[in-house]
């Protein structure tokens, strides 16, 4: 079963990051834009949501909200991955209903902390 | 008469002047001289302190207005630099993260598979080394420490080295690129460098917005008038009959939408947000491009609709050497050698 949905535009950061987080032994399924990931999520379920912010289509503030707003997925903590860096973008991602702010350059060992601290198992 | 002195005349020597003891009537004429004259002063003085306070209220309105361009002064500033910092984690995230993956994994990797990874580092590289020789050109031109050059430019031989050198990105597109010139010598008071910089950034651009598509570059002779028309306000108050040349950028690519048209050329205003991921770019290149046009007296100017292609129109003024009857050697156009560098 799924335990990460990643939404990532850029083809190079979704790339690089899934092959990382698969070598840590999660398992990885990819949304490419915010509309795709409202699906994505319900179906798959997973354990936490890595979400960019910028996202074509639908942006990352917006794809939080509604699946922070829709039962079948409110309880799936997501984290916002992104290159806004500064106090206020995190405030944003947090009022936008993210669990936990990341910044690009991603830190592997501390996204792997936030991940742990956040994702609940299912049997 | 003052009217208080008059009443204490009165009731003191009494209402009939004739009988008021001698000397009197002077000294009341020297009080009441006394009195006009403080009258006089008093005016004067309530006029310069009325005067003193306009002025105040003046000097006034003159620092609010002056904090007010300093606040958004700053306010852009740090939206700049958030920009900045923005801009610079993109291929920063890319540099560091393959980075560690081509570490992580490299104990299973075979020597021709870190070559694709490497790849991906280098144009990351590359991309934050366009970035910060745009920005060091930006701050160059805002602390007037950028110098051009103005000489006769060959805009032909100009056009066909920017055509030369992103020949291979448009057919990679699929893309048509031609260069229309009706005139054998055509020439432009410009900076040669600065100019195939804002060529090849507006090429470029065109390049990356279109795909199977057609870019031309029509070069044309024109008058400062119909650049006037099209937008450049700088030129609206010039001679309207001098000779200029226009030379337009067209694509048939994705166009740029009414509503974003006005901010395009600000720093960092990527029409959309994405789109600087999608087709690449520092954010800065339609920015530094007018700034150089205006240090030449030329402007950009663009014509464009979402879904309907865009051109962009060079415009400078006509070297006078080719209004000899567009017959001059070619010997008169001093064309400099195009950079090596690309900065699109």
């Amino acid at each position: 079963m799924t335990q990460i949905v990643l939404v990532e535009d850029n083809e190079m950061n979704r790339d690089m990051l899934t092959r990382r987080l698969i070598r840590r032994g999660y398992t990885v399924v990819c949304a490419h834009d915010g509309l795709e990931a409202l699906t994505v999520v319900a179906r798959e379920q997973p354990e936490v949501v890595l979400m960019d912010m910028g996202l074509p289509v639908l942006d990352g503030w917006e794809a939080t909200r509604r699946l922070k707003a829709d039962p079948a997925t409110a309880q799936i903590p997501i984290i916002a991955l992104t290159a806004h860096a500064l106090s206020t973008d995190r405030d944003a991602a947090l009022a936008a209903g993210c669990n936990d702010y990341e910044t690009k350059p991603i830190d592997m060992e501390r996204l792997v902390e936030r991940i742990e601290a956040l994702r609940t198992p299912r049997a | 008469m003052h009217k208080l002195l008059e009443r204490q005349l009165r009731r003191t020597v009494g209402a009939d002047e004739a009988a008021w003891p001698p000397g009197l009537r002077a000294l009341v004429d020297l009080v009441d001289q006394a009195y006009a004259s403080h009258e006089d002063d008093r005016a004067l003085i309530e006029r310069s302190l009325e005067l003193s306070s306009l002025e105040l209220s003046a000097k006034n309105d003159a620092l609010a207005r002056a904090r007010d361009e300093a606040e958004s002064a700053n306010r852009s500033k740090s939206s700049f630099l958030a920009n900045m910092s923005h801009e610079m984690r993109t291929p920063l995230n890319a540099i560091i993260g393959y980075s560690e993956l081509l570490i992580e994994e490299a104990d299973q990797l075979q020597p021709e598979e870190f070559a694709p990874e490497l790849e991906k580092i280098r144009t990351a590289g590359r991309h934050l080394l366009n970035l910060i020789n745009d920005v060091l050109d930006l701050s160059k031109i805002e602390a007037g420490r950028m110098d051009v050059t103005i000489e006769t430019v060959d805009v032909r031989r100009c056009v066909d080295a920017v055509v030369t050198l992103l020949a291979g990105a448009a057919s990679q597109r699929r893309n048509e690129l031609v260069f229309q010139c009706d005139l054998n010598v055509l020439t432009v008071q410009a900076d040669a460098g600065k100019l195939r910089q804002a060529l090849v950034n507006l090429v470029g651009n065109a390049v990356k917005f279109t795909q199977e598509g057609r870019i031309t570059i029509a070069a044309r002779r024109a008058r400062v008038a119909d650049g006037a028309s099209a937008g450049v306000a700088r030129w609206a108050e010039r001679d309207p009959d001098a000779p200029c040349v226009a030379i337009d950028v067209r694509d048939n690519g994705i166009g740029i939408p009414a509503e974003v048209q006005p901010r395009l050329f600000a720093p960092f205003s990527q029409a959309d947000s994405s789109t600087s991921r999608r087709f690449g770019g520092t954010g800065l290149g339609l920015s530094l491009s007018r700034r150089f046009l205006h240090m030449m007296d030329g402007d950009i100017t663009l014509v464009s609709a979402a879904g309907q292609g865009s051109t962009f129109t060079i415009w400078l003024h006509e070297s006078d050497t080719t209004w000899v009857g567009g017959a001059v050697s070619p010997v008169a156009a001093a064309v400099v050698p195009p950079r090596s560098e690309d900065r699109a």
